[in-house]
């Protein structure tokens, strides 16, 4: 029986590793359910590392984190930058059920092959994402994936454990919603190597990107030096400006 | 909704007969479940001047013609001139729909509509998806040579026209481009734009949504812009209920939905400088009609009564032409089932009378497979039939508001009076319905309502005949296959569009999609207008969507689950 | 190693349904409605809007991994789904249950099913139905998915 398990999660990894997307989505299926034969597939797979850049992406419900996702991966496939996303949504706590309709914004991408969106439910886990994604997020970086975006699952207020599995964080806040206040209580301002203001054609955006400002300002010394990028995601404005600045900050992550 | 004073009537021994027949109803009826309509009002089993007494007369119903409103838009209503039976059709190729439409003029109707196939909905030229899809649903329409052919021998100057065609309005350019041929001055063109209502397919009608939220914006204020002017007897707005209601808003939220968009789009009108006087008297409105009788009479009382008061208090208009709700229904195809379906027939003729009753303009009576798809010949006569008995035997016309005066239609009318303006009032605290349906709020209280229904029929408290109750032998009571356009039509329509395709004036084509590009980008210009140009220059319905698309955004509607 | 790996019955692993319309019709009343029963009864669906091609539908089945496809169709657009069955074989996919619900005529019933779709819902098909058929095409889709990963 172990050597049939083993030639099946060898047959699933040479498969995943060749970047057959079907057999990434098997893999992905193992790994978040813990079935037999995930544990040696993620050990098969751990000599593949590729070093993927992972970003993270979190903030409130409405902040628009999907549809600006979904505007940036437009930008990085004008780069031939090949991507994959992993989007988190609640499962309910009544019923275990979940709708996952992240993608659903970012459906401009379902005919690029260069593009891997996968949805899962975060199943009761707390801090913003689910169980095992780190796991998924090793399975994306082994496939290939230049890019590993993480979609959390947007309560806002406790997502600092993206912070442990991203590379980059990025923090997406929209004017009126308090997001300034709440990022402040909650420490979410303390993850951020980029703070995002969607929705800057709203009255209230400038107020509140110098509220951020100001409270980085507050902040310890690293903190200061994190920008805070206008953007209005359904009009592809500040795009550019947001894939710099995860740039650069790879590039200063690359040579620390 | 009764005031302590208005309940000393001057009725003696009034209130004694009144507990009398309290006491021997409790007695009498047992246990029973409190009722309420759909939109969550309570419903009593009996109504008396306790619950409305005529004092409220003149503050309530008025006359017809003046304010209020409440008995209907003009003092002379039915008895005049009676409503418009406008049917819609829309079946396979423009030949196909020219046959059927002079068909219905001859039977008795006195205007058309056109349903364009759901490709053309879609933004698509017919080249442009499965063959099998075409024409099933609506009839393929994609150039002016598609609309002349469509509208041949019918005196386009004369028949008021509906076209069922959202933003960027091509349909209206063809049939322009079509009088122009003709020599038929723009001034004499009448009709609707009867999908004009961007909102409601943000919300609740996606396959008709085609531009970004902004971009519809725009472009409806260009459209009733360029009307008001070039097309003066044309109803650029036409503010939609229906599609709200049948995706399961209540009655009262679907006409408080519908008030607070009419107000947007006013709203945006006076901010491009555009005199309210000028662009409300073409604003019409289209509703859904349930078949909850006594609520969608009230429905429509209380709409007239509401908009006449926004228009002149809130929008500033001073001629009562400005403060008229004038509206279009159709019969709800969601009452519809597909069990039984001779029994549509009785549905519709409910549905009907709620809205002939409730002082309607104009109406479309469906037919009775029309669940399936688009009607069969004989389905469709029926409908017809159905608005011409109700004038002729059953009279409808002969009295004015006949309902006006009953203490339950009253009391209900000044019900759903109060539940519209609450919801009215949340959308203004959202900060207007444009506001509303881009955070979603107005997707979000629809599919609640939607679901509430839902387990209504699904618990077996909603009975629908045929489907969960007086369920007959099921095998027996199948629909056949739906009427679909013969393919060899559509397949010789299709070489003709491709003919047409290649033998245009190209650079003319080239031409004027490059002034459409930018009037997209020149907030100074009228795209609408362009619009216009682009369909005599022979530019095709998907080209034109696709420019436009890429200029201003592809419609991504909201999707909540 | 089907049998043994693959433990269907395993109540911690919520069945992945896609819940979308293909074609031309726009009106998902009936499809919101029926993710809802589904997410209600613990399962994980993904929803898409309406008017999406066969290619999309292949492409979030295989990158999602679905077990069931719930089609929603009120006009003609479920003359192409045997076009969808087909590409879901060509796909590797074949496992993956289809079922149809919304207004289909009584004639084209036969061409559904042996095109491969698992299951037909007429209106006034019950919540609990439902439910149960999917979560049996459910189990069904994953022995069947798990076998098929061996080659």
């Amino acid at each position: 029986m172990a050597a049939e398990l083993h030639e099946c999660v060898d047959g699933l990894a040479t498969r995943l590793l060749s970047g057959d997307p079907r057999a990434l989505a098997r893999a992905i299926t193992l790994v978040e359910n813990e079935r037999s034969g995930a544990a040696e597939l993620l050990e098969r797979l751990r000599a593949e590392r590729k070093g993927a850049l992972v970003v993270g992406f979190t903030g409130a419900p409405g902040s628009g984190k999907s549809t600006l996702i979904s505007a940036y991966i437009g930008h990085l496939r004008h780069d031939s930058q090949r991507v994959a996303v992993l989007s988190i949504d609640p499962s309910s706590p009544l019923t275990g059920g979940a709708i996952l309709g992240d993608r659903l914004r970012m459906g401009r991408h379902i005919g690029d092959p260069g593009v891997f969106i996968r949805s899962a439910a975060a199943r009761g886990h707390l801090g913003g994402l689910s169980r095992n994604t780190a796991a998924i997020v090793r399975l994306l970086d082994a496939a290939g994936w230049d890019m590993v975006i993480l979609e959390t699952v947007g309560t806002g207020q406790s997502e600092v454990e993206v912070a442990g599995i991203a590379d980059i964080c990025v923090v997406v806040t929209c004017p009126g919603m308090g997001d300034e206040i709440q990022a402040m209580k909650s420490g979410v301002l303390d993850i951020a190597d980029i703070l995002v203001v969607n929705k800057a054609d709203l009255p209230d955006a400038s107020r509140s990107t110098r509220a951020l400002r100001g409270m980085l300002q507050l902040r310890e010394e690293s903190r200061q030096a994190v920008p805070v990028i206008e953007l209005i995601a359904t009009e592809g404005k500040g795009i550019t400006e947001l894939a710099d600045a995860v740039a650069a900050r790879w590039r200063k992550l690359g040579s620390e | 909704m009764n005031d302590a004073h208005e309940r000393q009537l001057p009725l003696p021994g009034f209130e004694q007969s009144r507990e009398a027949w309290q006491k021997d109803y409790e007695e009498q009826i047992g246990s029973e479940r409190p009722v309420e309509n759909r939109s969550r009002i309570a419903i009593n089993p009996l109504y008396t001047p306790a619950d409305w007494s005529e004092r409220r007369y003149l503050q309530d119903l008025g006359f017809p013609g003046s304010p209020p409103y409440t008995r209907g838009i003009y003092p002379t209503m039915h008895r005049k001139r009676t409503w418009t039976q406008r049917q819609l059709i829309g079946l396979g190729t423009p030949g196909d729909y020219n046959r059927r439409a002079r068909t219905l003029l001859d039977a008795g109707a006195t205007a058309i509509s056109l349903i364009p196939c759901n490709s053309g909905f879609r933004g698509l030229d017919c080249d442009e998806v499965p063959f099998p899809l075409l024409g099933t649903c609506g009839t393929v329409l994609n150039t002016v040579d598609d609309m002349d052919t469509a509208l041949k021998g019918i005196p386009i100057g004369e028949v008021s026209t509906a076209m069922n065609d959202p933003s960027p309005f091509t349909l209206l350019a063809f049939l322009l481009a079509t009088a122009r041929r003709r020599g038929i001055p723009w001034e004499r063109i009448s009709g609707t734009s009867n999908q004009s209502d961007y909102l409601s397919h943000c919300v609740a009608n996606h396959m008709f949504f085609r531009l970004s939220l902004p971009g519809a914006r725009r472009i409806l204020t260009d459209h009733i812009a360029f009307c008001n002017e070039r097309v003066p007897r044309w109803n650029p707005v036409s503010v939609v209920g229906q599609h709200m209601q049948q995706a399961g808003a209540t009655p009262a939220e679907s006409m408080a939905f519908t008030l607070s968009s009419a107000i947007q789009f006013a709203e945006d009108a006076i901010a491009r400088g555009l005199e309210p006087d000028r662009f409300l008297p073409r604003f019409t409105f289209f509703f859904d009609i349930s078949i909850s009788l006594f609520e969608e009479i009230a429905k429509f009382r209380a709409g007239r009564r509401i908009w006449a008061r926004i228009a002149k208090e809130r929008l500033g208009a001073r001629d009562p032409k400005s403060w008229r709700f004038k509206f279009h229904a159709q019969t709800s195809g969601v009452d519809l089932t597909l069990q039984q379906p001779l029994n549509n027939i009785a549905r519709v003729t409910v549905q009907a009378m709620a809205g002939i009753l409730g002082g309607l303009q104009s109406l479309h009576t469906d037919a009775y497979d029309e669940v399936v798809s688009s009607p069969c010949e004989e389905a469709a006569r029926v409908a017809v039939a159905t608005q011409n008995i109700l004038r002729e035997e059953a009279r409808l016309c002969d009295v004015i508001d006949p309902l006006g005066g009953s203490y339950y239609l009253e009391s209900l009318t000044n019900e759903m009076e109060a539940e519209i303006e609450a919801v009215m009032a949340r959308i203004d605290a959202a900060g207007g319905m444009y506001r509303a349906v881009e955070t979603g709020l107005v997707q979000e209280q629809i599919g609640k309502s939607a679901l509430e229904f839902q387990n209504r029929v699904e618990s077996g408290e909603q009975k629908i005949v045929g489907v969960n109750s007086y369920k007959g032998d099921e095998k027996s009571a199948r629909l056949v296959e739906p009427e679909r356009p013969d393919p060899a039509a559509m397949k010789s329509h299709l070489e003709a569009f491709r003919s047409y395709k290649k033998e245009r004036d190209r650079a003319a084509v080239r031409k004027a999609l490059d002034a459409l590009a930018r009037a997209a980008e020149d907030s100074d210009d009228n795209v609408f207008g362009r619009v216009v140009e682009a369909a005599e220059a022979g530019v095709t319905h998907g080209e034109i969507v696709a420019c436009l698309r890429a200029e201003l955004g592809f419609g991504e509607p909201l999707i909540a689950a | 190693m089907g049998a043994q790996v693959a433990n269907s019955q395993d109540p911690d692993f919520p069945p992945r349904v896609l819940v979308t319309k293909i074609g031309l019709d726009g009106h998902d009343r009936g499809s919101r409605i029926v993710a809802a029963y589904l997410r209600d009864a613990g399962m994980e669906v993904i929803y898409t809007p309406p008017w999406q091609t066969v290619e999309a539908v292949v492409t979030l089945a295989l990158q999602e991994d679905i077990d069931v496809i719930g089609l929603s169709s009120l006009a003609t657009d479920h003359l192409i789904v045997p076009d969808l069955m087909e590409r879901l074989r060509e796909t590797d996919l074949g496992h993956v249950r289809v079922v149809v619900g919304g207004i289909i005529p009584d004639g084209e019933h036969e061409m559904l099913r042996s095109a491969g779709v698992s299951e037909i819902f007429q209106p006034g098909a019950l919540r609990d139905e439902i439910v149960d058929c999917v979560r049996k095409l459910s189990s069904e889709a994953r022995s069947e998915g798990e076998q098929a990963m061996e080659v």
